[in-house]
């Protein structure tokens, strides 16, 4: 359970008085694939953020009751080291989460399939490698819940089928926080869902229901 | 040919098998926890000592070079003047004995004063803590600096250039209390650093007369006494004279002040570790 109380979250060069998100509250229990709807700059990147502990509240209370693992923002790189390896950032990110090296190593290698780049220093590698590589390290630690931040689709169609693939594996034994602007993803892949609505949560019964609302809300902006 | 071409595309979504180790969970309990934090020191650690100086590992042998270096210059300069031995006569002794209990509390503040700035994006991992980062970084250097030390001290035990330690626990004691002090007064920069870039610039200019006032190339005994009353102030010139006390006691001198010296390095943790606390949503997010 990760229970929101009374978030409010204001970036520097923002006015205080105009913060992304205000008096937000929310409980996520796990038991259902969320998606959560908003605009550019609607504060869904600061959602997943706070959700996953990366950045502290201005004000309001996050608490995450210990029984319930969640994960960094899916395919999230920023952690990597330029100058070390693949395998050896790979290494690291197991070690922190104290889950098996070599299990880890495994899987990313054979699941990002980038042969030796998996030895060069990350500086060295394309952007594509590195992203196969964030994904699949994403995925090769098991959470209750995956923070996902759009999910931006890596590489040829092939290994995309793969990344979605391995993603459903996981989600039989995982529940998702999405935040998105793509309707369709988040229509195939949640049950429930909100929207960003001035800062704070609109929730609906259905992703149906809050798909049309961000619809429509959109239509709104665009008159 | 084409059917196994075919065959792959096929099998674009099959997958290798998926590790089943679990992520770590924020657990609050103590042993738990600390074991936590244990493991996540351990592998900071091994992070930092792999990127510390690059992709080379010239670094590590210049930490071994750069007290050497001191110790050298001074002593041609002794040398070229004619000067007499401070104390006892072993000029060389004195030096190293002096310049390697420095080393160790100026290097530590200013490796941990860099830890936070030089590692954002960790901050932000969820799992890891600004203290985990801060204590990885302290540890390696204490570690680097055991090793120098061993090194030089222990080549001239072997070359019969010293002799070994009169009292090592108290050479022990001194290098704890040196160490702490150089953790406090690093976590103190640390944060201070992120706050306020030009502490990054100030603190070593700040600190640059310490290196002539902690009585690394005199005896305190031999400072006029209006002079000595003001320089006893400096903590770490109590640490130099503790570490050489420890080591040879023609060194002793009845200055010098453990108690002191403990103050210095258990204040400076404290107000270090209530600045992280105060500050700690301004460094995860600065």
């Amino acid at each position: 359970m990760i229970t929101m109380s009374d978030i409010t979250k204001s970036y520097r060069g923002r006015p205080a008085d105009n913060p992304v998100l205000s008096h937000l509250n929310a409980v996520f229990d796990g038991s259902e694939d969320i998606g959560i709807l908003g605009g550019n700059g609607s504060g869904k990147s600061t959602l997943i953020r706070l959700l996953a502990g990366m950045d502290y509240p201005d004000s309001g209370e996050i608490i995450r009751s210990p029984d319930m693992r969640v994960s960094y923002p899916l395919s999230y790189s920023g952690f990597f080291h330029p100058h070390m390896s693949g395998r050896d950032n790979v290494r690291f990110i197991a070690r922190l989460y104290g889950a098996d090296e070599n299990e880890c190593i495994r899987f990313v290698r054979e699941f990002a399939e980038i042969g030796r780049s998996f030895d060069q220093p990350l500086s060295f590698c394309s952007s594509s490698v590195k992203s196969r590589i964030a994904f699949a390290m994403s995925l090769a630690i098991r959470f209750d819940i995956y923070l996902v931040d759009e999910v931006s689709a890596v590489g040829d169609v092939a290994f995309k089928r793969r990344c979605m693939a391995a993603f459903a594996e996981r989600r039989k034994h995982a529940k998702i926080i999405m935040v998105s602007q793509a309707v369709t993803t988040i229509r195939r892949m949640c049950t429930r869902g909100a929207v960003i609505v001035d800062g704070q949560l609109s929730w609906h019964e259905t992703m149906a229901d809050a798909i049309n609302e961000f619809e429509n809300q959109l239509g709104i902006i665009h008159v | 040919m084409n059917g196994s071409v075919g065959n792959m595309a096929g099998n674009g979504a099959s997958i290798p098998p998926m590790p089943t180790g679990d992520g770590a969970q924020a657990d609050n309990w103590v042993m738990p926890a600390l074991m936590r934090h244990y493991r996540i020191i351990v592998a900071l650690i091994l992070r930092t000592a792999q990127t510390r100086f690059g992709h080379t590992s010239v670094g590590y042998l210049w930490a071994l070079i750069e007290p050497i270096a001191h110790v050298a210059v001074m002593s041609v300069v002794y040398w070229a003047i004619n000067r007499q031995d401070p104390v006892g006569g072993n000029v060389l002794l004195f030096f190293v004995t002096g310049v390697l209990p420095f080393f160790l509390f100026q290097k530590t503040a200013l490796h941990v004063g860099a830890a936070l700035r030089s590692n954002q994006m960790l901050l932000r991992f969820p799992l890891v803590h600004a203290l985990d980062i801060v204590t990885s970084w302290g540890l390696l250097e204490g570690v680097t600096w055991l090793a120098v030390s061993v090194m030089i001290l222990g080549g001239m035990v072997v070359g019969e250039y010293a002799p070994v330690p009169e009292y090592p626990m108290e050479c022990v004691g001194a290098v704890i209390l040196i160490f702490t002090m150089g953790m406090g007064v690093g976590l103190i920069n640390a944060v201070l650093g992120k706050m306020w870039r030009s502490w990054v610039m100030l603190y070593p200019i700040i600190t640059r007369p310490l290196y002539h006032f902690s009585a690394i190339f005199f005896f305190i005994d031999r400072v006029p006494v209006d002079l000595r009353r003001w320089l006893l102030w400096n903590p770490m010139l109590h640490g130099v004279a503790l570490f050489r006390a420890g080591y040879l006691s023609d060194y002793d001198t009845i200055y010098m002040s453990p108690l002191y010296l403990s103050q210095w390095a258990i204040g400076s943790v404290v107000v270090g570790l209530c600045l992280q606390r105060f500050m700690r949503k301004r460094i995860i997010s600065a």
